[in-house]
């Protein structure tokens, strides 16, 4: 009963997020106009009156490709930092912390800087598609490279999972601002918007490249819930109880870099959604994961349209880097962590 | 029935396990015991099959372990570890359940609800139900794991239950109401293996006693033939004496105590110590000075 008002609260919220997200902005559109531009492009028609001219223009071409890039993005690093956190028994895995949004970025970078030399025949919607593998590949990477790396005994050992979550991130920066140095004026250009974070590259175009690698962690992903929720007693209990931890773990893995990798490939690295949000979604609710997956891509989706409306409106005209507004809810949530169970991340 | 044929492990060339063989029939209850480091833990881990023997096999029902489905081998064998942290605020009730997770779409899967409410109950669990696993003492949290591998099994009266140091952190109260449990179990058919420290407790309840000693089994029988003084002698290095309670006819071990000479015990604390006296002789004179 309390999980279905929590859907529908979310749900609810989100709706009027997005409403609020294609009002406001540079140029003030009115709700009634946001919702009959809405229903007219979905084929009917509730206030009777249905062109709007340039005010339609703006809703279609820039602030809705802009909004369900925000709810993409957003869905992706909640369901994705989740997972994670369930893979690796703790709740301070999240993507950035660990190095996988900087591996990511590592290769959208190296692709951005390298593109002319090796695929200058692919044509613009193909460049997006390998922009997304490549980051993909690049998460992939990180994500078996820590997770190996901070095996002990079968398990994640928190310590070394974040000592070395450091070292990748280091390494990553350090390759990042190589790039960079051997890029011209006109890639530099590209790669400091990614390395920013913001949503405001978004396109129908990269929207659409986006949502199949979303799509399919926030439909996958919570199939595997029953087998997250054993990690949380113990990897070999796993196979104990009759379900393939390997597989599992590499489904996890897989699905959780993929939208993760195309997020940062879109969007750039936007810190701290993948923490706050699952943390948020097992106080609220419970720890099972069958609630905390999907609940964490809604709320993931609601607090990143938020954050990007904040981001807007905050010192209008000027539009402040998303990352700082999710970094500035994000870090007092990381401290409040820390410090509430401070005494079990040293044992 | 559950064969263990000859089996030797080998951990950083150092050896664990010699040739161990021994057979279980369905009802028994057997009770691993042994000094720290003699091997029945490894041996646990062995047949739970979260290690592979070097040489050697185990067979189930006359089927080697390693060649049975995952599915099916998780209705018919479960294991209880030694440590089982729990790192996320699960509640008691989605724990116990999770010993069940493995049966979607198998027959069994509609008496879920059943084993688990009977498994709380009989671990003293009912009034946890929708506490957090965070907030159990670690007895407690034992208490939730035991109930948890139970649910495993509770339809499978043929299966093997594999229970390392239950007892471990549990009162006076829950080890003995773990130790019948299990013993009930065996009664229903169940094939039981339960690691224990304490020889009491293992003579008590466990139909069979099996020692093991450097990774060797030295002696397997009931309590009565295995629990000498030599035995318990050379399997753990304490004198004991070894009774039959008139009343239950049980075995019963009394360890003889053991004493350290205090005077030798602590060589930083010897020099500050005041000198020790030999009154015998010391003179009367000298006396009246102390």
């Amino acid at each position: 009963m309390r999980r279905l008002s929590i859907y529908t609260l979310l749900s609810a919220g989100l709706l009027v997020s997005i409403c609020f997200s294609l009002a406001s902005g540079a140029m003030r559109i009115p709700i009634k106009e946001v919702i009959d531009t809405l229903t007219h492009n979905l084929g009917f028609t509730l206030f009777g009156n249905s062109d709007h001219g340039i005010n339609q223009s703006v809703i279609m071409m820039i602030r809705l490709p802009r909004t369900l890039l925000g709810i993409l993005v957003g869905a992706a690093l909640g369901i994705s930092g989740a997972a994670i956190q369930g893979i690796f028994r703790n709740p301070l895995a999240e993507p950035g912390l660990v190095g996988i949004s900087a591996g990511a970025s590592l290769m959208a970078v190296l692709i951005i800087a390298f593109e002319t030399f090796l695929f200058s025949c692919l044509s613009q919607l193909l460049g997006y598609y390998l922009l997304a593998f490549g980051a993909f590949a690049g998460a992939g990477i990180t994500a078996m490279l820590v997770y190996n790396l901070s095996k002990v005994n079968g398990q994640a050992n928190v310590p070394t999972m974040l000592l070395a979550g450091i070292a990748i991130n280091a390494m990553a920066g350090a390759l990042t601002g190589l790039v960079t140095y051997l890029a011209d004026e006109q890639k530099l250009r590209s790669i400091t918007f990614w390395m920013m974070g913001s949503l405001g590259g978004a396109t129908w175009q990269n929207v659409g490249c986006l949502f199949p690698f979303v799509g399919i962690a926030v439909f996958g992903l919570p199939f595997l819930a029953k087998g997250l929720n054993l990690f949380a007693i113990g990897e070999n209990q796993v196979e104990l109880i009759g379900l393939n931890p390997r597989r599992i773990k590499i489904l996890v893995v897989v699905m959780a870099t993929m939208a993760v990798g195309a997020s940062v490939a879109v969007s750039g690295i936007i810190g701290f959604i993948g923490l706050l949000i699952p943390h948020l979604t097992r106080l609220i609710g419970s720890v099972d994961h069958r609630f905390v997956l999907p609940v964490s891509a809604l709320m993931g989706a609601l607090v990143l349209t938020v954050a990007d409306l904040v981001s807007r409106l905050i010192v209008q005209p000027i539009e402040l880097p998303i990352g700082v507004v999710t970094a500035l809810m994000g870090s007092p949530v990381f401290l409040y962590i820390l410090i509430k169970d401070k005494k079990k991340l040293v044992n | 029935m559950l064969r263990v044929e000859s089996i030797t492990y080998k951990l950083n060339k150092r050896l664990l396990l010699k040739d161990i063989s021994f057979s279980i029939r369905p009802g028994e209850m057997v009770a691993l015991l042994g000094s720290n480091g003699a091997g029945k833990s490894t041996l646990m881990r062995l047949l739970s099959g979260e290690r592979k023997p070097d040489s050697g096999r185990i067979m189930l029902y006359g089927d080697d372990l390693r060649d049975y489905k995952r599915k099916i081998l998780a209705t018919k064998r479960a294991y209880l570890q030694q440590h089982n942290p729990v790192t996320m605020a699960f509640s008691v009730k989605e724990v116990v359940m999770m010993g069940r997770y493995g049966f979607k779409g198998l027959p069994s899967a509609k008496n879920d609800e059943t084993a688990v409410l009977e498994t709380m109950e009989l671990c003293g669990l009912l009034d946890f139900a929708d506490r957090s696993m965070l907030s159990l003492s670690g007895g407690e949290q034992q208490r939730v794991h035991l109930a948890r591998v139970l649910t495993q099994l509770w339809d499978n009266p043929d299966a093997v239950l594999l229970l390392d140091e239950p007892t471990n952190n549990m009162d006076l109260q829950f080890q003995h109401q773990t130790l019948s449990i299990a013993a009930a179990m065996a009664k229903k058919g169940y094939m039981i293996i339960v690691v224990l420290h304490d020889v009491n407790l293992a003579a008590q309840y466990a139909s069979r006693l099996i020692i093991l000693k450097d990774g060797r089994k030295w002696w397997d029988g009931t309590p009565a033939q295995v629990l000498t003084p030599q035995h318990i002698y050379t399997a753990f290095g304490i004198h004991a004496q070894a009774y039959t309670d008139q009343s239950s006819l049980k075995t019963v071990i009394v360890p003889k105590e053991i004493k350290l000479d205090a005077a030798k015990f602590n060589s930083n604390l010897q020099a500050a110590e005041q000198p020790i006296y030999n009154l015998a002789n010391t003179s009367i004179d000298e006396l009246a000075t102390i």
